[in-house]
């Protein structure tokens, strides 16, 4: 054996997991050998500091009933784990269908559902469409029930979704009834102004021939001095007087 | 008679109570006593010298709170256990990964603490003066612990879990070779430690 099998396998020496027959050829070597003894007397050094720890006496106080306790509460909160994420996924597909259906913004958050009203959307063309519960609401509802019948799986994400989806049922409502709102003002509106505007049309008709008969009347007024004044004589002052012309009131 | 730890798991996969309460009696000492050794923090080997004692942290409270995980999962993995192999070192592995995910979890939060750790004592004790036993044991604990964890590993395997080359490859998941060459390494390196502390080979020569 040489230096450096023996330097390879001093460990195993120093630890006693060699067989009698090996430790003997290591032992025989270190006898002759100063280098390797030195080897395995740092060795042997600090397996014996090691040994010499003394046990560590502190008692340690664990129960199984505690135990047992704690596995059970970890497994519920895995299980918990899962189905929230399950509802999360459900809730995702859903606030989709809701963003298509009724031109929502709806973001599923990890602990919060944020609805938001979009203000830039175009306006919806008509009330009709509008009129409440949308389709996207009554989808996502049927869908939450249908999950609840299968096993429970709408806990409390499903129903926070199910509340906004009532939200927005309302909301869905208001937002038909101020559209239709606008649209009857308009019509009115748009019926007085016609009424307005035929109501000018005939003031300004009958004004018309008012002063068409106002003018001809003045004329006629006008023609009669004439003819009075013809027939008797007429001072020259008077005669320049200029005619009148017929007011325009 | 003694029932064995592999008919224990049997019975506890079955449910009985009794039996995992055996298993834990039988165990969280040992398994505590490593988590001990395995979890002790020595920073970067500035810890003092001969008081060593005294600085070692009161790691009792997490040492118990890493035991229960060890058991919750042992309870957690009974299905998957194979009754062929040895239960000590089964749970030994267990042990050991409980420890690195912790010391996963502490690295950041911890470090400053264990390099704030004070160096009281640190005057080298001059040579021939005879160091009491309880004295060196310490030492030796703050001098493990400043041990880097891949040679600390298999030195608290073999002492202090009273494992062979083998079973400590077995439950480190690396050769026995490996193991070897990093216990020659750990006792070499813990010699110096304990030299920078004024202890030597002097001491067993009294
Ligand atoms: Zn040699």
């Amino acid at each position: 054996m040489n230096c450096s099998e023996v330097q390879s396998r001093l460990v195993e020496l120093v630890y006693d997991e060699l067989s009698a027959d090996e430790a003997g050829a290591l032992r025989a070597h270190l006898a002759a050998c100063e280098a390797c003894r030195g080897s395995h007397r740092e060795l042997l050094f600090g397996r014996r500091l090691l040994d010499e720890v003394p046990a560590d006496e502190r008692p340690v106080s664990l129960a199984a009933q505690p135990l047992l306790t704690a596995l059970a509460q970890r497994a519920q909160r895995s299980r918990r784990r899962w189905r929230r994420l399950a509802a999360a996924a459900v809730a995702a597909a859903v606030a989709m269908a809701i963003v298509l259906v009724a031109g929502l913004r709806v973001e599923v958050r990890a602990a919060s559902v944020v609805i938001a009203w979009d203000e830039r959307a175009e306006p919806v063309a008509a009330p009709p469409a509008l009129s409440p519960p949308g389709p996207g609401v009554a989808q996502f509802e049927a869908r939450v029930r249908r999950l609840e019948a299968a096993g429970g799986h709408a806990d409390e994400y499903a129903e926070r979704l199910l509340e906004h989806a009532a939200r927005l049922a309302e909301l869905d409502r208001l937002l038909g009834a101020a559209v239709r709102q606008v649209l009857e003002v308009d019509a009115r509106q748009t019926a007085d102004a016609a009424r307005l505007s035929g109501e000018v049309a005939n003031v300004r008709r009958a004004a018309g021939e008012e002063l068409a008969r106002l003018r001809e009347r003045g004329e006629l007024r006008w023609r009669l001095i004439e003819y009075e004044l013809a027939q008797r004589p007429v001072p020259r002052q008077v005669a320049s007087v200029q005619s009148p012309t017929p007011s325009e009131n | 008679m003694v029932v064995s730890d592999n008919e224990l798991m049997a019975r506890c996969r079955l449910g009985d109570t009794a039996a995992f309460e055996t298993l834990l009696d039988r165990w969280q000492r040992p398994i505590a006593r490593l988590l001990e050794r395995l979890t002790a923090s020595g920073g970067s080997g500035a810890t003092g010298g001969r008081g060593g004692r005294m600085l070692t942290p009161p790691l009792s409270m997490e040492v118990e709170d890493l035991a229960q995980e060890v058991f919750l999962r042992v309870l957690e993995a009974r299905e998957r256990y194979d009754e062929r192999g040895a239960f000590s070192t089964w749970i030994y592995r267990i042990a050991l990964n409980v420890t690195r995910d912790a010391a996963r979890r502490r690295r950041s939060r911890w470090r400053r603490l264990v390099t704030w750790r004070p160096t009281t004592g640190g005057e080298p004790a001059s040579p021939g003066e005879q160091v009491s036993r309880v004295e060196r044991a310490a030492a030796v604990n703050a001098a493990l612990a400043a041990l880097p964890r891949k040679l600390r590993e298999p030195l608290v395997l073999r002492h202090f879990g009273g494992l062979t080359f083998a079973e400590t490859a077995d439950v480190l998941g690396t050769a026995a070779s490996t193991v070897k060459s990093r216990l020659k390494q750990g006792l070499l390196r813990l010699r110096a430690e304990l030299a920078r502390r004024g202890i030597d080979e002097r001491e067993f020569e009294s």
